[in-house]
């Protein structure tokens, strides 16, 4: 475990301020208007984002196909590997079964290993193995392997992901296009043993698969994910290396990418899949490092907010992801506010009232619908024709024991990501130091 | 073609929330209409009640069986319409239709309240009238919320006493502010028993005594 980066002061303060500012300005809409106008409101921002995804869709529905490659371009594989004895066998395996008519290189990088992976490592014939000598991270160790990197294009791969044998076929192809710097894929889970896991694994078929493709549509994915992303090798000499110590390396990596104008795409027929968080408290430490590397990195590139060399990303994606999710940990903070005086006025009438000897009812005549169903029953069916495209494009058969996660996944999940998110947020506001753990297992 | 979609999905975004605000009218039309008629029943009992009043008032036989019959019914009435006001007005998109139902509630509140101590005179009605005046904003949650409770509880298993609801010196219904002046009335969480201003923070004991339960 390693300590890992911190915002300066500046930029917390700016965080500050932003939250500031925002909960400043639900509080006031909570204070003068109707708690049902501020549904809309809010039901407004997340309709308008459903509908942006489904126009995009509407637009370029042949985004995210797969193409074939006409000429064969040399490839490196890297696979940085700590403490990943149950997982690298298979990974390497999978990488090796990937078709392609050049042979792959494999750059193994043992990032000093105590479980015995070296062990297997060095058994393990085909590949190249680097051996560090102390434990320095997945970004140290990545870039010590892309320093010897001599091939026209590289893949950077998690040790516990396990790629589909067709993911070549389908995604060099994009390459021909000169202005194309990365290509990531559709990310799914490995293993979908419990509920954790399927929920998380439908949350990638949607985030990973077509909402990432859309995204890439208007030149707006800053995604090149850590368990398969493949880089034309020159993105690295002209950006720069991992930043080490980074909660969130791939994705400051990607926004750096985005500060130089590169393109990256999505192609969700091609399929790789990777262990994800088996409990929830490893999902909460993974969401937690995912949620305040985002944080960090947006506010270290805020540059690129209103950035007219990216208009799209610059001045809509970035800006509206930015700001839903302060959003979110605003309206989660009034909620707190709110809650708290709901609760002290609920045990002042309780206590008070129990001490005059009343008992409590609750008269069910009180009890009715709400007219704001009709918001949310709006957008429940808007989501469900926006997850069912999500689930063809990605050629996701849903079974009959989808159904729990799925509707787990849209009616309580959220808020697990909202806590999450806001935590997070407001960690990196405050300063509070993290530590970058594993949480796949 | 970015531009194209970022109309198309405002459009489709206002769209859909004029349906549903349109859904959401009809709806609430349907529900207000439902009120109005509520006041409307219990404003045609308080005018009836005033008809006999001035024509039949030596008839005490007729007149009384009359007013004691419709007080009950408007009373059963009023107190489930404070309870769908109350729900209408946290759910609503409509304030200004909930203002007027409310003002029309108040009022024949108002009306139902003076025919009953009219009665009391006239009739040797046996009950209790109470005026529990209750703050609109938040200034008297607690107090109010526990006076409002006991007011409940006493109301279901005693039928000695019939309670109005009035907002304290609220702006929107100021009409209501003669009742405050005619008993002294000068802060929310105060009960009025038969024009007799209660000492506040009554337990439920006391409060049941003093109602004649």
């Amino acid at each position: 475990m390693r300590e890992t980066l911190k915002l300066g002061l500046y930029d917390r303060g700016l965080l500050l301020f932003v939250l500031a500012v925002f909960v400043f300005v639900v509080l006031l809409l909570s204070f003068f208007v109707p708690a049902i106008y501020l549904i809309l409101i809010f039901n407004a921002i997340f309709l308008f984002s459903i509908f942006f995804y489904l126009m995009l869709f509407l637009n370029k529905h042949d985004l995210g196909k797969a193409r074939a490659p006409k000429n064969f371009p040399s490839i490196t594989v890297i696979i940085p590997c700590f403490n990943s004895k149950s997982t690298i066998l298979d990974c390497i395996n999978s990488v090796k079964r990937m078709k392609y008519k050049k042979k792959v290189n494999i750059l193994v990088v043992d990032d000093c290993s105590t479980d015995g992976s070296r062990e297997i490592l060095e058994k393990i014939k085909g590949i190249e193995l680097l051996k560090l000598e102390k434990n320095c991270g997945k970004s140290i160790a990545v870039n010590t392997a892309l320093k010897k990197v001599k091939t026209e294009f590289v893949i950077c791969i998690d040790s516990d992901s396990f790629p589909e044998s067709d993911v070549l076929m389908k995604t060099m192809g994009y390459f021909e296009d000169a202005s194309i710097a990365s290509v990531s894929c559709l990310v799914l889970s490995n293993k979908r043993d419990n509920l954790l896991r399927k929920i998380q694994n439908l949350e990638y078929a949607i985030g990973f698969g077509l909402a990432n493709t859309l995204l890439s549509s208007i030149n707006s994915s800053y995604a090149v994910p850590g368990p398969f992303t493949i880089f034309r090798k020159k993105v690295f000499d002209i950006v720069g290396y991992y930043e080490s110590g980074n909660l969130a390396e791939d994705m400051e990596f990607g926004l750096r990418m985005k500060s130089y104008s590169m393109r990256i795409v999505n192609c969700h027929e091609a399929v790789v899949y990777t262990d994800v968080p088996g409990t929830l408290r490893g999902l909460f430490i993974q969401r937690n490092r995912w949620y305040r590397g985002g944080t960090f990195n947006f506010i270290r590139y805020k540059k690129l907010l209103f950035n007219k060399k990216n208009p799209d990303f610059g001045f809509f994606v970035m800006p509206f992801l930015f700001a839903t999710q302060v959003l979110i940990v605003a309206v989660l903070l009034r909620m707190v506010l709110f809650f708290a005086n709901d609760i002290y006025t609920f045990v002042s009438i309780f206590s008070q009232y129990i001490s005059l000897g009343g008992f409590f009812s609750i008269p069910l005549i009180n009890i009715f619908i709400p007219p704001t169903m009709l918001f949310f029953l709006a957008s429940y069916v808007l989501i469900a024709i926006y997850f069912a495209i999500c689930f063809t494009e990605a050629n996701y058969k849903l079974k009959w024991s989808d159904i729990l996660p799925l509707l787990v996944l849209i009616l309580i999940y959220p808020y697990f990501i909202s806590f999450t998110y806001s935590q997070g947020y407001l960690k990196e506001v405050f300063g509070v130091g993290e530590k970058w753990r594993r949480v796949s297992m | 073609m970015a531009k194209s979609v970022y109309v198309a999905a405002t459009i489709a975004t206002i769209a859909i929330i004029l349906i549903v605000l349109f859904s959401v009218q009809l709806n609430e039309e349907s529900r207000i209409s439902k009120i109005n008629e509520e006041v409307r029943q219990i404003s045609l009992d308080s005018e009836l009640q005033s008809a006999y009043a001035d024509f039949d008032v030596n008839n005490k036989v007729v007149y009384c069986a009359v007013l004691e019959q419709n007080i009950k019914t408007s009373s059963n009435r009023l107190s489930s319409l404070e309870k769908t006001l109350q729900n209408y007005k946290s759910n609503s998109f409509n304030s200004e239709e909930f203002y007027y139902a409310k003002r029309s509630y108040l009022i024949t509140s108002m009306v139902l309240y003076r025919n009953l101590e009219k009665a009391k005179v006239s009739c040797d009605l046996n009950i209790k009238t109470v005026l529990f005046f209750y703050a609109e904003d938040r200034s008297c949650e607690v107090e109010c919320g526990i006076i409002g409770t006991q007011l409940n509880e006493l109301s279901r298993e005693c039928k000695t006493f019939k309670d109005f609801h009035f907002p304290y010196s609220w702006y929107l219904y100021d009409f209501t502010k003669i009742l405050e002046v005619k008993y002294g009335v000068t802060e929310s969480g105060t009960l009025v028993v038969d024009g007799e201003v209660l000492p506040k923070g009554l337990s439920m004991e006391e409060l049941s005594k003093k109602l004649g339960c």
